[in-house]
C-alpha cells in the first residue's frame, strides 16, 4: 500500500498542475471549453494551444479543456448550446457542424443562429485537390477531359460523407457535368494516405495533410477548392477559375452560449485575439497549416450568417440527402 | 427427455437478435446489391447467419445432454451493481466527484449482502477520497469536485 | 555502415540524462494508469500535452511514447489480476492471464508478461530502426482490398480462441460484428441501430462494452458464492516462473513478436489482430493445446510479446509517413506539430536526432519497465490480497470514471450497464466474450473495406484475388479455414473446474 501511496504521489509531482487563483469579477471560477472531437483532433490541439495564453489574459484563470466527442461534434455543440449563458461554458470548434451540419442532418440539438453567438474567428485554412506525383493528371483540364473519357471510372477521396470534401467533389460533377466515383474515407489523413499508395486517382486533402507529401515528392497539388488565390501558394490554379462555384471555406471560431452577456463576450474576444497575436502561437498555427484570423464577435456572427446559407447551396448542389 | 437449458437459451438468444438486427435492417435500410453495397448489406447477411447458428445451437440442446448447472443468480448483488453505473452516469456531472462517487461506491457495496453497514460506509468513504486525490486533483478531469447542486450551500 | 551511426546518434541521445529522467517519469506514469481499471494512455497524453510545450521536442516525444508503452505494459497487469481488459488487445491476455492468478501463479503470469515484452520490444527496436523505411513501403500497398483479406485471416483465426463450443463461437463473433456496426453507415451517412440515440451515431464505445462484460460480468460471477467473497483464488505459490515455465515462454516470445511486428506496421487493427493472431498460432502449435483456456504459460506470453511488438512498430507510420496507426498516435502527432515538427517523410532527414532518439528511448524504456515492474510484481499480486468487499466498490469507481473521461458522456456509462447485464447472462450460458470483441472490433473495418474495394474496383471482385497480397492473405484464410475446421479442433468441450456452489 505504501508503495502504491508513492506511486501517487509521483502522478501528483509528474502532473505538477497549476493551483486555481482567480481575479476579479469574471472569471471568478473554472472556465469549461469543448473542443468536441476525440483528444488528438485539430480543434483539440488548437484548443490547447491557446488554452494557457487565453488563461494568462483573463488573470490566471483555470481552463479545462472538455472532449466531448460525438455526431461529428453536434453532441458537444448542442451541450454547450444548452448551457447556461455566464461565459463558463464556451466553444472552440471547426465550421463543419456550425454552418454545414443544418444542411445535412435532419434533427440537430442546437439552431446555430438562436443558440449560439460568436466571440472571434480563429483561423482558417484551405483545401486542396492532389493527385500522385506520378499520375497522368497535371492540371483541372485533365481531370475533366479523362473523366468525360471514361465516365465512373476515375476516384476522388474525401474525409466522409457530407464533408467539405465531399460537398466539393460532388458540385464539381455536377457543374462540370462529369462522373467521378466518389470514395469516403473516416477522416483526411486516411484518403491521402490511400492517395500515396496509388488506391486513388486523386483526393481533396487540407493544406497540411497534403503538403509534406508534396515536399517529399509524392503528392502534386493541381488547384484549390477556395474563393480566393492563397497567400502561400499563389500558383496554383482554382477549381472555381475553370469551373466556376466550386469552392469551399474551412475556419476554426470561439463561441459562446447565445444569451452570454455583451461585456463578458468582449473580454472573451479580446483574450482570443491577445492569445492570436502572440508570435510562438503564430508560428504553432503556420505549422498546423492555419492562417490566424482575428476578428470582431460580430464579423463571426456575419460569417456564419453567410455560411448557412452557402453551405445550403452547395449541399443542394452537390444532391446530397438530409439523413 | 434431456435438454441442454443453456444452449437452449442461448440459441433463442441469438435467434431473436438476429431477427430482431435483421427486422431493422430489412425494413429500414436499402440492401443494395453484391456488387453495389448499401448500408443494410451487411447487417442482413450477418443477421441471417446469426439466425442459422442460433437455430443450430437450439436443435443441439435436444442431443447435447443436460451440461453444467446453471448455478445461482445473485440478483441482489446484479442489481445493485448496475444501479451504481446507472446512479454514476446520471447525477456525477450535477454532484460532482466526491458527493457523487460516494453515494456510487456506497450502493456498490450493498452489493455484497455480508458487509456490514459502517464497512460499507468506511470503504466507500476511503474508495472517494483515493479517487477524487487521483482523478480530480493528480490528472485534473473536467468532472467538478463539488457539483452544481450545491452551489446554493456556498 | 548507415544503421550503425544512426543507432549511435539515437542512443547517444536517448542516453542524455534529461532524456532519461523523462523517459522513465513518462514509463511510470503509464505504468500507473495502465494498472488503474479504465483509464488509459489516451487520457493521460491529452492532459499532458499542454505540459510538454515547455520540453525540447525529443524529450516531450520520448515522455510521451513511454507512456503509451508503458500503459500497455500497466494495462495487462489489470487484465492478469482482475480480468479487466483495459483496451482490446489485452482482451486476449485475460483469457489465459486470469485463470493463471486464479490457480494461484500470478506472479509467473506477470512475469510472463513482462520478460514477453521486453523480449518483443528489444527486437521490435532493432527492427524499427533497420526496416522502418521499407516497412512504410509496404503499408502503403496496402489497399482495401489487401486490409479485407487480413480482416478475414484475424476472422478465421479468432474462432479459435474459443475453449468450448464452436458454434456458439461463430454465433458471438457474428453478434460482435453486428453489434459493432452500430453507427453512421459511412458510405451513406445513414444511421444504422442507433434506436433514435444521437450518442450511437458515432458507433459504441469499445472500452465501456469490455468494462461491462469484463468488469461488471466478473463482479457479479464473484458475488455469486455464498460468502461473496472473491473467486476462487488459490494459495499464491510462487512469484516466480519456474524453469520448466521460462522454458515454456521461449517459442512463444519467438513468435509472437515476430506477428506483433508485421502486423503492427499496418495503420487500423494491425497492433489488436496481434495479440488474437499470436496466441491462435500457440494454440494450434503447441503440445500443451489442451491447457489453453485454463491457464497456459504460452497463452499469456505470446499475445504480450505480440501487442508490445506491434506497440513498437506502430510508430513506423507515424514517424515515417505522419500517418497515426491508432488514436494514440494522433496525439503524438499532435505533440510533434506543436513543436514544429512537421510528422511525414522529412522527419528522419530533417530530425534524425528525434527519430533515431525516439527509436533508442524505446529501448531504454523497455529495460526501464521491466526493471520496474519484476519488483513489483509483489506488490501487485499482494494487490489481490485486498479483501473483496473494498476491491469490487473500487473496480466499479475506477470504471466509471474511466469510461466517463473517455468522452465524458454519461451515455458511456450506461453503456457499461447494459453490456453488464446483456454479458452475464451470455457468460452464463457458456458464450465467451473474447471472440465477440474481435467480431465488435474488426466488423465495421471488415465492412468498410470490403465496400470501398468495390468502390474503387468498380464493384469488380476479381479484385481481391488479383491483387497478389490480398490474393495471398486469402490463401492463408483458406488453409487456416481447413486446419480450424478439422475434427481435433472441433472436439468436444471438456469439462472446466466447477466453481464452489
Amino acid at each position: 500500500m505504501k508503495a502504491a501511496f508513492r506511486l501517487l504521489f509521483a502522478v501528483g509531482i509528474a502532473c505538477g498542475l497549476a493551483g486555481t487563483t482567480s481575479a476579479q469579477d469574471y472569471p471568478s471560477r473554472d472556465i469549461t471549453v469543448m473542443a468536441p472531437y476525440p483528444p488528438g483532433a485539430l480543434t483539440d490541439g488548437v484548443a490547447r494551444l491557446l488554452q494557457p495564453k487565453i488563461a494568462e489574459y483573463l488573470g490566471g484563470a483555470t481552463i479545462l479543456i472538455d472532449n466531448k466527442a460525438g455526431a461529428g461534434g453536434a453532441v458537444g455543440v448542442g451541450q454547450v448550446a444548452r448551457s447556461k449563458p455566464d461565459g463558463y461554458t464556451l466553444l472552440m470548434v471547426v465550421n463543419a457542424p456550425i454552418v454545414m451540419a443544418p444542411s445535412l442532418q435532419a434533427s440537430l440539438p442546437y439552431d446555430p443562429r438562436k443558440n449560439l453567438r460568436g466571440v472571434g474567428v480563429i483561423a482558417e485554412t484551405y483545401l486542396t485537390l492532389a493527385v500522385h506525383a506520378d499520375s497522368p493528371i497535371k492540371s483541372l483540364d485533365d481531370v475533366i477531359r479523362m473523366a468525360k473519357e471514361q465516365p465512373g471510372k476515375l476516384t476522388f477521396g474525401s474525409a466522409g460523407i457530407g464533408s467539405a470534401h465531399h460537398i466539393a467533389g460532388e458540385v464539381l460533377n455536377r457543374k462540370a457535368g462529369i462522373k467521378i466515383t466518389h470514395v469516403p474515407f473516416q477522416g483526411g489523413g486516411p484518403a491521402i494516405q490511400n492517395l500515396v499508395g496509388k488506391q486513388l486517382d486523386m483526393s481533396y486533402g487540407t493544406l497540411p495533410t497534403v503538403h509534406a507529401f508534396v515536399e517529399s515528392g509524392d503528392l502534386r497539388i493541381i488547384a484549390m477548392a477556395e474563393p480566393k488565390r492563397v497567400e502561400s501558394h499563389p500558383d496554383v490554379p482554382l477549381i472555381t477559375e475553370t469551373i466556376p462555384g466550386v469552392e469551399t471555406t474551412t475556419w476554426l471560431g470561439f463561441f459562446a452560449p447565445a444569451n452570454t452577456p455583451d461585456d463578458v463576450v468582449a473580454k472573451l474576444n479580446e483574450a482570443l485575439n491577445y492569445a492570436l497575436a502572440q508570435s510562438d502561437v503564430q508560428e504553432a498555427m503556420t505549422r498546423l497549416g492555419l492562417v490566424v484570423r482575428p476578428s470582431t464577435p460580430a464579423e463571426l456572427d456575419a460569417l456564419v450568417a453567410k455560411d448557412l446559407d452557402f453551405w445550403a447551396e452547395a449541399v443542394s448542389t452537390a444532391g446530397i440527402e438530409k439523413q | 427427455m434431456l435438454i441442454n437449458k443453456k444452449d437452449g437459451a442461448a440459441g433463442l438468444f441469438f435467434v431473436a437478435v438476429g431477427l430482431l438486427y435483421g427486422g431493422i435492417a430489412w425494413s429500414t435500410l436499402p440492401f443494395g446489391s453484391a456488387l453495389r453495397m448499401g448500408p443494410g448489406y451487411f447487417p442482413i447477411v450477418l443477421s441471417g447467419i446469426l439466425v442459422v447458428l442460433g437455430a443450430v445451437i437450439f436443435g443441439r440442446s435436444f442431443f447435447s445432454g443436460p451440461g453444467m448447472p446453471f448455478g445461482i443468480v445473485p440478483w441482489r448483488g446484479l442489481l445493485m451493481i448496475l444501479l451504481a453505473t446507472v446512479i454514476f452516469a446520471a447525477f456525477i456531472d450535477d454532484l460532482g466527484m466526491i458527493p457523487g462517487l460516494f453515494v456510487t461506491t456506497l450502493v456498490a457495496t450493498l452489493a455484497r449482502p455480508q458487509t456490514t453497514i459502517g464497512r460499507a460506509l468506511g470503504a466507500s468513504i476511503g474508495i472517494t477520497a483515493f479517487c477524487t486525490l487521483v482523478f480530480s486533483f493528480a490528472v485534473r478531469l473536467p468532472i467538478p469536485v463539488v457539483g452544481p447542486v450545491f452551489d446554493g450551500l456556498r | 555502415m548507415d544503421l550503425l551511426t544512426n543507432l549511435a546518434l539515437g542512443f547517444g541521445v536517448a542516453f542524455h540524462p534529461m532524456n532519461l529522467v523523462y523517459c522513465f517519469v513518462g514509463v511510470l506514469l503509464g505504468t500507473v494508469v495502465g494498472v488503474l481499471p479504465g483509464l488509459g494512455p489516451l487520457a493521460t497524453i491529452a492532459m499532458l500535452l499542454p505540459l510538454t510545450f515547455g520540453l525540447e521536442p525529443t524529450e516531450s516525444l520520448i515522455m510521451l511514447a513511454g507512456i503509451y508503452y508503458g500503459s500497455q505494459y500497466g494495462g495487462s497487469t489489470t487484465a492478469i489480476l482482475v480480468n479487466l481488459p483495459g483496451e482490446s488487445a489485452s482482451a486476449v491476455t485475460t483469457i489465459d492471464g486470469y485463470q493463471m492468478a486464479r490457480k494461484g501463479r500470478a506472479g509467473p503470469a506477470l512475469a510472463a508478461a513482462a520478460i514477453g515484452s521486453f523480449f518483443a520490444g528489444t527486437v521490435a527496436t532493432v527492427l524499427v530502426a533497420v526496416t522502418a523505411k521499407p516497412l512504410t513501403a509496404i503499408a502503403l500497398t496496402f489497399g482495401p482490398a489487401e486490409y479485407f483479406s487480413l480482416m478475414v485471416v484475424g476472422l478465421i483465426s479468432s474462432i479459435a480462441l474459443a475453449s468450448g463450443s464452436l458454434v456458439k463461437a461463430l454465433a458471438m463473433i457474428c453478434l460482435g460484428l453486428l453489434v459493432g456496426l452500430t453507427g453512421t453507415d459511412i458510405y451513406t451517412g445513414a444511421p444504422r441501430f442507433t434506436y433514435g440515440q444521437f450518442e450511437l451515431l458515432d458507433g459504441i464505445d469499445f472500452v465501456a462494452v469490455a468494462v461491462g462484460i469484463y468488469g461488471v460480468g466478473e463482479i457479479v460471477r464473484n458475488l455469486e458464492s455464498r460468502s461473496g467473497a472473491q473467486a476462487l483464488i488459490a494459495k499464491i505459490t510462487s512469484l516466480w516462473p519456474s524453469r520448466d515455465d521460462l522454458r515454456r515462454m521461449i517459442g512463444p516470445s519467438v513468435r509472437g513478436t515476430a506477428i506483433g511486428s508485421m502486423l503492427g506496421v499496418l495503420p487500423g487493427g494491425g497492433a489488436l489482430l496481434s495479440s488474437f493472431v499470436a496466441y491462435n498460432v500457440e494454440k494450434k502449435t503447441s503440445r500443451n493445446a489442451a491447457e489453453f483456456g485454463h491457464g497456459a504459460i504460452e497463452g499469456v506470453t505470446a499475445p504480450e510479446a505480440a501487442n508490445n511488438a506491434g506497440a513498437q512498430t506502430s510508430f513506423v507510420p507515424m514517424l515515417a509517413l505522419g500517418i497515426p496507426s491508432n488514436v494514440v498516435m494522433a496525439l503524438m502527432i499532435g505533440a510533434m506539430i506543436m513543436q514544429g515538427i512537421v510528422p511525414g517523410p522529412n522527419v528522419v532527414v530533417n530530425n534524425p536526432e528525434l527519430f533515431w532518439g525516439l527509436i533508442a528511448s524505446m529501448w531504454i524504456g523497455n529495460a526501464m519497465l521491466v526493471v520496474l515492474n519484476l519488483p513489483l510484481i509483489g506488490l501487485w499480486v499482494s494487490l489481490l490480497r485486498i479483501p473483496y468487499w473494498i476491491m469490487f466498490p473500487a473496480i466499479i469507481a475506477f470504471c466509471c470514471i474511466g469510461v466517463y473521461s473517455v468522452s465524458n458522456s454519461a451515455f458511456a456509462v450506461y453503456t457499461v450497464t447494459i453490456s453488464g447485464a446483456i454479458g452475464y447472462f451470455l457468460i452464463k450460458l457458456d458464450c465467451e466474450p473474447a471472440p465477440f470483441v474481435l467480431g465488435f472490433v474488426l466488423g465495421p473495418m471488415l465492412e468498410e473495406h470490403l465496400r470501398r474495394a468495390m468502390l474503387i474496383s468498380g464493384g469488380d471482385p476479381g479484385i481481391f484475388v488479383t491483387r497478389p497480397i490480398s490474393g495471398g492473405l486469402l490463401l492463408v484464410a483458406a488453409v487456416l479455414l481447413v486446419i480450424v475446421s478439422r475434427p481435433t479442433v472441433a472436439r468436444r468441450r471438456e469439462e472446466v473446474f466447477v466453481e464452489d456452489d
